[in-house]
């Protein structure tokens, strides 16, 4: 319990997951989009994740829904401006060139 | 090897390889293909001056904080925005077409999740919807986020959290991303 309200005060940084560690949905919750985007770097808190995942639907149609939100928005990602980015490489090794 | 010769290399090696990320950066702080293209011609000439007293580690990241920088500094000049070419504005127009991909029935479900999370992106306050697009659309690191929007990274992650979840009740509200009670239910014969 004082190891989940540390947590929750610190962002989900301190104190870190243990190996035999159950996280809460809760908890879960906090570390979700982390994990998701790959920013988790504690591998402990990552398989506590994964473990949490694998028995709890509800948790994991958050995931799914999460990553299909990150899927959606990737893919509307309008590609830059194939000109510009000629026309600022070009200026670019102008500039190198001196 | 003349000082020269190694700016030159320095600034080849480092500073041309992002240029796309810079721009895509610059896009999404200024909401403006004219404006970001400028951003990131005077990001590239402050890295040019600077190139020689950047010690090489992390070049994306010092490049963003000099981006942000020349962003700030433009903004406070409230210089007149660029008039857009009239033709670059029809070319684009021309390029949205409607594909057979798009027009696939099966693919309606997923264009309107599509359509709904962009309009909930758009409805985000701007210090939010910022961090999604940087970080959803732009694919930055949460660091590199910090970086360009000069905020502790603990900030971007927070952003980002509310966000999302705006994002996603949005959606729940309407009615195309499930709820639990709702996959619930559907399993009912």
């Amino acid at each position: 319990m004082m190891r989940s309200t540390f947590r929750r005060l610190t962002r989900g940084r301190w104190p870190a997951v243990r190996p035999d560690e159950q996280l809460s949905c809760r908890e879960v919750g906090r570390l979700l989009q982390r994990f998701l985007d790959g920013e988790l770097e504690d591998d402990v808190a990552v398989r506590a994740i994964v473990a949490h995942l694998d028995h709890c639907p509800p948790c994991e149609l958050e995931r799914d829904v999460y990553e299909r939100i990150s899927t959606s928005l990737a893919a509307g990602a309008r590609p830059v401006d194939p000109d510009s980015l000629a026309r600022l490489e070009a200026f670019g090794r102008r500039l190198a060139d001196g | 090897m003349s000082t020269d010769t190694t700016s030159a290399d320095a600034f080849e090696r480092y500073v041309l390889p992002e240029v796309e990320v810079m721009l895509r950066v610059a896009r999404s702080l200024t909401r403006n293909h004219a404006d970001a293209e400028d951003l990131v011609q005077d990001t590239m000439l402050r890295a040019y001056r600077a190139i020689d007293r950047f010690d090489g580690r992390h070049p994306r990241a010092w490049l963003l904080t000099i981006l942000r920088n020349t962003h700030i500094n433009r903004n406070r000049r409230r210089r007149p925005e660029l008039l857009r070419d009239p033709d670059l504005q029809l070319e684009r127009a021309a390029q949205d077409p409607e594909t057979d991909e798009a027009l696939r029935p099966d693919r309606f479900i997923d264009l309107e999740f599509d359509h709904e999370v962009r309009d909930a992106l758009d409805a985000l306050p701007p210090m939010f919807g910022q961090v999604v697009e940087l970080v959803d659309l732009d694919g930055l690191s949460y660091q590199e986020a910090a970086d360009v929007l000069g905020v502790p990274i603990g900030t971007v992650m927070s952003r980002l959290h509310r966000a999302r979840k705006k994002i996603r009740d949005t959606l729940r509200t309407a009615g195309v991303a499930p709820t639990y009670a709702d996959l619930a239910v559907g399993r009912t014969p």
